[in-house]
């Protein structure tokens, strides 16, 4: 009979990183003080402060684990983990370097050229240079290898011809990573011929539209490519190899806090409201439960940032923390609701039914960007071995 | 984990795969106690997990203990180890831990038995396994004081109920019962703690039940064919399953958390308790979760008593209940963050979640 068990080891935790918890988080606290900041709900994604962030960037807070001569500090995967939940708790605005520091720096690490790493890095690292994904398109959303923009070579380079849907922040970008066919589709190995490049965005030929959520918030954007020149050295790694850097990412992108810790400035609040109000035993078996899955998720996203540093590839362990996690985000909303009803938008003032309405607003996206849930169960499935 | 503690997990599976099979489980159930097995685990001296050293025992870690238990748990253990090491743990914590006999424990969840004059007044409920034992251990009070009695299980009246799972649970009446022996615990020592212990013994035992349960639903929809495919070829089927592996994953995340918490030295009460409350609340729920799925993955023949899939999930069925159950342990968390937050200016919920690690 086959046996499959999932194991989540211990994070190896020294004093630096409970010393580095308190910094951030008497930083942020002094923040929000000065009043620098409004915590906001999915903050990661939705709170875009180019101001805020270059902070963060002078104070060593952006890039941590990467090269001292890059820019970062060579310090551990954890030391980074706990700075990204004090943010994300916080609810402060982090999305201008959000992708940049997680995906695009150490995509440029492990692909770029030296010219990328001695350029940008650092860059991004101080809080001056943030990435957009070029990912998603008009035709091609789970099913991603239906890619249509197109990468053609040309004298010195590359020339690229596409739209992007859903790129996250695109309007304050510098670069935005592109995955273009480079080659015709062969339908037995679909995954096949997709290269990432790295686009400028003030390039000629691009255009960058914003596009208005439903909650109000335009922070995502349609990207348009129209014969856009890139040189030679704007391919990440190797011709054809955009598919394998792409799934060599995503344990990283699916199991860190910010999926399922992106609604929860508004549990902070009712807690808040709950220990000054009379004891009401049902309010708190139902935010305890809250507190218990927030505990065990959390094991299990430390579990596989361990996993990852030990060198192995937890994707599946991954998969189950985004699938569980991002339902979770929406569902602490739901079960708020019965005791603060979400009816007005902005909350009329009341700190927590704004985070509750912005909350609300937001969460349809959860269990979407990134890999929606279908598809991550279509990944735990096959780790399974059912398909 | 240590070199010496995975030969003892290697005995003790070793062990469960030669003389737990599901016929035995089964067989137990209808009265027929599996001695073979249980004497193989006394001679393995797996009983002994948490008998310190010097008293003759292994002096494994509560991480031990604990992965023996959630092990056991895979093969539905039908025979008290989990309660023979909790019993055993109680006692040294009053510095009368030896490993002479095989013992049970009496816990009461609300108020314990009064120790006066020398005899024993109370009645626990929920004891489980007690007529399989010789020996029970008795947290009672003895002049306001936590303390240990042990007690000759003879002398006790005892009223037989059987679990979801027909495992024995007993009521145990202790009036007028004389201890064999007793003595108040070390300071430092709360019946928080026992309580605490033995819901994340419950915990653990979840959780690998829930293993079990995965891995014979995979196997299972892999097996059954419907409409000239098998099962796992349906996309439906497919989430269902990942669906029981999450929350079983996530099940582990949380027990192996508690785990590394109370193994840690002086780690504080509160710690253990909010670690154990995580483990319990999260396990609970996944084994609602858990069995609902895999009975529907399974169809009819999950249900019949024939297939193996009945021995798990009656089993979790009666562990979450046991020492406090997901909704009792939501609460009294949802209480202790609320009472921490309001401590202190500045106290909040995250300060108490990023504790743990």
């Amino acid at each position: 009979m086959q046996n499959i068990n999932f194991n989540f080891p211990a994070p190896v935790v020294d004093s630096s990183v409970e010393a580095l918890r308190l910094e951030v988080r008497g930083f942020l606290a002094d923040e929000r003080r000065k009043g620098t900041f409004q915590p906001g709900p999915d903050c990661w994604c939705a709170g875009i402060d180019t101001e805020f962030t270059r902070k963060l960037g002078q104070k060593g807070w952006i890039g941590v684990t990467w090269p001292k001569e890059y820019g970062g500090r060579e310090l551990t995967a954890l030391h980074r983990y706990v700075i990204t939940e004090e943010l994300l708790v916080a609810g402060a605005p982090v999305h201008a370097h959000w992708i940049a520091d997680r995906q695009s720096g150490p995509l440029i690490l492990q692909s770029g050229t030296q010219a990328m790493k001695e350029g940008i890095l650092p860059r991004i690292a101080a809080g001056t240079c943030y990435f957009a994904l070029g990912l998603s398109e008009p035709g091609a959303g789970s099913d991603l290898a239906a890619v249509k923009t197109r990468a053609v070579p040309t004298e010195g380079g590359w020339r690229i011809t596409g739209t992007k849907l859903w790129s996250s922040g695109a309007q304050v970008c510098e670069y935005m990573t592109v995955l273009a066919r480079t080659s015709k589709v062969d339908e037995k190995h679909r995954h096949a011929g997709l290269t990432q490049f790295l686009v400028r965005l003030d390039a000629p030929g691009v255009t960058v539209r914003g596009i208005r959520d439903m909650s109000g918030v335009e922070h995502f954007n349609e990207t348009n490519f129209d014969n856009v020149f890139v040189p030679e050295d704007a391919v990440l790694g190797a011709v054809g190899d955009g598919w394998k850097q792409i799934t060599g990412e995503l344990a990283m992108e699916r199991s860190g806090p910010e999926r399922f810790l992106s609604t929860f400035v508004a549990l902070e609040r009712a807690f808040s409201r709950m220990a000054a109000a009379r004891e009401n035993t049902h309010q708190q078996a139902v935010l305890g439960r809250l507190a218990a899955r927030i505990r065990a998720l959390r094991s299990m996203s430390l579990g596989v940032a361990t996993l990852l540093q030990n060198g192995e590839s937890p994707d599946v362990e991954a998969a189950i923390v985004k699938d569980i996690g991002t339902r979770f985000e929406q569902e602490i909303i739901e079960k708020l609701r019965e005791f603060w009803p979400i009816m007005m938008a902005q909350g009329q003032g009341d700190e927590l039914q704004h985070l509750l309405s912005e909350s609300l607003l937001r969460q349809p996206s959860f269990t979407l960007r990134g890999g929606t849930n279908e598809i991550l169960k279509g990944i735990i499935a096959r780790g399974l071995g059912l398909r | 984990m240590e070199q010496s503690d995975q030969l003892i997990i290697d005995t003790a599976q070793r062990i469960f795969a030669d003389h737990c099979s599901a016929d035995v489980v089964n067989s137990a159930e209808n009265g027929h106690y599996p001695e073979t097995l249980w004497q193989a685990l006394k001679e393995a001296g797996l009983l002994l997990v948490w008998v310190p050293e010097e008293s003759g025992g292994v002096g494994g870690s509560m991480g031990l203990g604990l992965s023996l238990i959630r092990q056991s748990a895979r093969y539905a253990l039908p025979v008290p180890l989990a309660e023979a090491l909790v019993a055993n743990w109680l006692l040294a914590q009053a510095g009368l831990a030896n490993a002479d006999q095989t013992r049970g424990f009496a816990l009461a969840l609300e108020t314990l038995p009064r120790l006066e004059n020398g005899q024993l007044h109370g009645v626990v409920e929920g004891v489980a396994f007690a007529a399989q034992v010789s020996q029970l251990v008795v947290p009672c009070m003895q002049a306001g004081q936590l303390t240990m009695a042990l007690v000759a299980v003879d002398a006790c009246e005892l009223s037989l109920q059987q679990s979801l799972a027909g495992e024995p649970r007993h009521i145990v009446n202790l009036n007028g019962v004389q201890p064999l022996t007793s003595a108040a615990v070390d300071s430092g020592f709360s019946i928080e703690l026992a309580r605490g212990v033995a819901a994340l013994v419950r915990a653990h035992q979840i959780a690998g039940a829930m293993e079990r349960i995965v891995t014979l639903t995979i196997n299972y929809v892999q097996e059954r064919n419907q409409f000239g495919r098998a099962l796992s070829r349906f996309q439906a089927i497919q989430h269902s399953v990942a669906d029981i592996a999450g929350e079983s994953a996530l099940a582990n995340a949380a027990v192996e958390q508690a785990a590394r918490t109370v193994s840690q030295p002086h780690c504080a009460l509160n710690d253990a308790l909010m670690a154990i409350a995580t483990a319990k609340s999260v396990a609970g729920e996944a084994a609602g979760k858990v069995t609902q799925l895999a009975h529907q993955a399974h169809g009819a023949m999950g249900f019949s008593h024939e297939y193996t899939l009945q021995q798990y999930s009656r089993r979790v069925w009666c562990w979450r209940e046991e020492f406090g159950s997901e909704f009792y342990w939501n609460q009294w968390l949802g209480q202790q963050i609320a009472e921490q937050v309001g401590a202190s200016d500045g106290g909040s919920a995250w300060a108490s979640i990023a504790r743990a690690f």
